[in-house]
């Protein structure tokens, strides 16, 4: 017996512990290990359904997001790289020269 | 209760506590294993939901590629002390709130519960890519050719286009 509506529940934690890390944490590194765990929480929601489903569209589904989450890290670590060379900071509050 | 649905709620649970740890820890690098143990959790999930490529490829390229790479990049760009001292935003409060209220509304939207158990899928490595090579092979190469130029367009960010040294 699967628990399903548990394990949509602990997606939906999951997800939201992730959209809190994004939007709460200073630290840009922090910050994205929380899509990484936002990504993971919608992985485990398609295998759930897929497995209740009898179904292997979800597992697709899976890969691909795998794909663009390597891509997505390599991206923003290159990015990330690049800003640290400017001002020799990771935290959020070092980037406001938009603002000004 | 069976114990196999005993294991999936000891599971869950052990991953919220992960992500929890995440969201509180004060140094990205405890953040970073945090993440790392809700990674691996949630692999021995793939697997116990008939999903066993899915749980090997969640090792391999998750705990072994994505958060290698984190990893590294904590330990290259050491963080000050005055960084670690305040690690949230002034809004900490207000979101966390907001998000606390998200989740109760969508717990009372879900259907009451439910106990699935439906026949098994072959979810192994012959069957999936047999459907991946035929009907998904669009879907397929469109990934390789995503792979390809995010490759490209790092090589770029990190070389500095026209930029002379």
């Amino acid at each position: 017996m699967i628990p399903i509506d548990f394990l949509v529940m602990v997606s939906l934690t999951l997800f939201l512990l992730g959209a809190t890390t994004v939007l709460v944490r200073r630290n840009i590194l922090v910050m994205l290990m929380g899509l990484e765990l936002m990504l993971n929480a919608a992985v485990l929601l398609f295998i759930v359904y897929s497995r209740v489903h009898a179904n292997l569209t979800g597992h697709f589904f899976a890969l691909f997001i795998f794909v663009v989450a390597a891509i997505e890290v390599g991206l923003i670590i290159a990015i990330i790289l690049n800003l640290f060379k400017q001002k020799r900071s990771l935290l959020t509050s070092s980037y406001t020269s938009m603002k000004e | 209760m069976t114990p196999l649905t005993l294991i999936y709620y000891i599971l869950g649970i052990l991953t919220i506590i992960g992500g929890f740890s995440m969201l509180f820890a004060k140094h990205p690098m405890r953040a970073a294993l945090s993440l790392l143990f809700v990674m691996f959790i949630l692999a021995v999930l793939y697997a116990l939901l008939a999903a066993p490529v899915i749980a090997v490829l969640q090792i391999i390229i998750y705990s072994g590629a994505i958060m290698t790479l984190i990893v590294f990049i904590v330990t290259l760009l050491d963080s000050k002390e005055d960084d670690l001292r305040k690690p949230y935003t002034k809004c900490v409060y207000l979101v966390t709130f907001l998000m606390f209220l998200l989740l109760l509304v969508t717990m009372n939207l879900l259907p009451p519960a439910t106990f699935g158990n439906a026949p098994m899928v072959d979810g192994n490595i012959g069957a999936l890519s047999k459907e991946l090579l035929t009907n998904y092979v669009f879907h397929f190469e469109l990934a390789s050719v995503l792979l390809l130029v995010g490759i490209i367009g790092i090589s770029i960010i990190r070389a500095g286009r026209g930029e002379k040294q």
